[in-house]
């Protein structure tokens, strides 16, 4: 514990109840400027043990850097982050922690056994070479050296030397960047196995689908400030707008606006899209004027659309 | 200290000699070049021998600032931020670059003296030993200077930076030209540079006189001033990994 003068604040709150409940992962105003740009503004976060969760945004949005700063690799300029209760290069030391980032490579010349045995040999309690290995899904790269690594495989590696420790917590930056549809489908199984037995996963991406199926949790982040927190299904129903899709050939464009409830129409042809605050009163009217409208589909906003609404449609 | 990450280092070496190889055959080969000279005594030695241990000293020298390309160039990979994710404390990771190319220096050492040797320089046993366990020892304050070095901007930097360093110390500390038939000037700058000392402190093991006390001294100003530099060059670079 340290001694430091403690003002109650909101972030003290979400400290209590994360040291309450024992949190994995504990970041308290956390802040970050790099010359006249903040990176990161002040980020609260709380992940209990055994979550899987996914730090969401656009790229430049603060992702990184606060993953630095969770695992001690940049000093923040304003807050705290604790693992397990410790600072990151303590909870690294003791094996809490293991991580995979974006920048870093490997020594070429050494094979992919002998760098995650290095890695298992500067911890007290790793899994076998062998057994890292084969979670990652690289058994028969062993003997490889990783200079001659796809880009993919290296970051199958860089997973293998991030478990071999048998952490409690495994930080991914962006795990699947550079990576083919086939080794990511192969990577998120590993990393299902990592969840499954109860550990703490945190990933960042730019990938909603990736944030979509692998998550428990969302977090999105956007200008260095957290925007949105929680379940998928949660993060989806912020955007309340629903979708109407029809086929319906000939209709004029002002005629579809005029309905009730509906907010803008897309016309591609013969389909027609109508965004509406109130689907339930634009469906009946459009049934009713249109007796001809074929394949007609309601749908929610997907987290395609609720990221672009919370993070106001910067590329992704 | 990690005994592991030293080992590592060590098979690296082992796996990729070329390096290693040119490091430490190039200054036998001088010697063959240079040395073939029959008779004549220098600074109370054969000429021969004194040839033979300058270039053992300017061999070291080379092998001793073998870890500075290294150390530059796992800068660029990204190698010390990939280790600063595992217990493995930044210092044992300079530590085991540091002890390595003091190993080299080793070899480099016992290859020019074995040349030395079989092409005709006879002195007594004890007095090569001596001649280099002193030249390894001397060589230790380039050992921190080849660290410093490697922390010293880019990949591109460091490997002329290595080089004028290299030369530039023999050449002034009279590894090349024997400092007794330098011009006045030349040889007071010679006794300010660690280089000369390192040659000195081999041929006073053969008998030379003027190592001493001074050149204890002096080293161990080197090699402080040395230590501060690559510690200095180190945490600028620790800090923005």
């Amino acid at each position: 514990m340290t001694n430091d003068v403690y003002l109650p604040t909101a972030v003290d709150a979400v400290a209590d109840t994360a040291a309450a409940t024992g949190a994995a992962v504990l970041l308290s105003g956390l802040r970050k400027r790099y010359g006249p740009t903040t990176a990161v503004d002040g980020v609260d976060l709380a992940i209990a043990p055994g979550e899987v969760v996914a730090l969401l945004g656009p790229n430049g949005a603060g992702k990184s850097t606060t993953i630095d700063m969770m695992l001690g690799l940049t000093k923040p300029d304003a807050g705290s982050a604790r693992v397990f209760g410790l600072g990151p290069q303590d909870a690294i030391r003791a094996g809490h922690v293991g991580a995979m980032l974006q920048i870093g490579q490997l020594l070429p010349d050494i094979t992919v056994r002998e760098v995650v045995a290095l890695v298992a040999s500067l911890h007290r309690h790793p899994l076998t070479v062998t057994e890292a290995l084969q979670r990652a899904g690289i058994a028969d790269l062993a003997r490889r050296r990783a200079g001659k690594l796809s880009g993919g495989q290296m970051q199958r590696v860089r997973f293998a030397m991030a478990i071999v420790p048998d952490p409690d917590l495994v930080v991914l930056d962006e795990p699947t960047a550079g990576m083919d549809v086939e080794s990511r489908v192969a990577f998120w199984q590993s990393m299902r196995r990592q969840a499954e037995v109860g550990k703490t996963v945190l990933f960042a991406t730019h990938y909603l689908e990736e944030a979509d199926e692998q998550a428990d949790r969302v977090v999105m982040i956007r200008n260095g400030r957290v925007v949105a927190d929680g379940s998928t299904t949660e993060i989806k129903s912020i955007v309340t707008e629903r979708v109407i899709r029809a086929t319906l050939p000939g209709a004029e464009r002002a005629a579809l606006q005029a309905l009730p409830g509906v907010d803008r129409v897309d016309v591609h042809g013969t389909s027609v899209e109508l965004h509406c605050t109130d689907s339930d009163a634009a469906l009946r009217a459009l049934l009713s004027a249109y007796a001809d409208a074929r394949h007609v589909e309601v749908t929610g906003a997907d987290l395609t659309e609720a990221f672009l609404a919370l993070t106001g449609g910067e590329d992704t | 200290m990690s005994i592991s990450y030293l080992r590592l280092e060590i098979m690296r070496v082992l796996r990729n000699p070329r390096t290693a190889i040119f490091t430490v055959a190039m200054p036998a080969l001088l010697f063959l070049v240079f040395g073939n000279l029959n008779g004549g005594m220098l600074a109370n030695i054969s000429a021969k021998a004194y040839v033979m241990v300058s270039m053992a000293a300017y061999g070291s020298i080379g092998a001793a600032l073998f870890s500075a390309a290294n150390i530059a160039l796992e800068r660029k990979l990204g190698w010390n931020r990939q280790l600063r994710l595992t217990p493995l404390p930044p210092l044992a990771y300079v530590l085991a670059k540091g002890i390595v190319a003091w190993l080299v220096t080793l070899v480099s050492l016992v290859c020019v003296y074995a040349v030395g040797i079989a092409s005709g320089v006879r002195m007594p046993w004890p007095q090569l030993f001596e001649a280099v366990g002193a030249t390894w020892v001397a060589v230790i304050p380039f050992v921190l200077l080849g660290v410093g070095i490697g922390y010293v901007g880019n990949v591109d930097m460091v490997q002329p930076a290595t080089m004028f360093t290299f030369f530039g110390m023999s050449i002034l500390g009279g590894l090349w030209v024997p400092v007794e038939v330098m011009p006045h000037i030349l040889r007071t700058i010679a006794e300010l540079v660690p280089s000369y000392w390192l040659g000195l402190a081999g041929r006073a093991a053969l008998g030379a006189p003027g190592f001493g006390w001074l050149g204890v001294l002096v080293l161990l100003g080197w090699a402080a001033l040395f230590a501060a530099f690559a510690s200095r060059r180190y945490r600028a670079d620790t800090a923005r990994a």
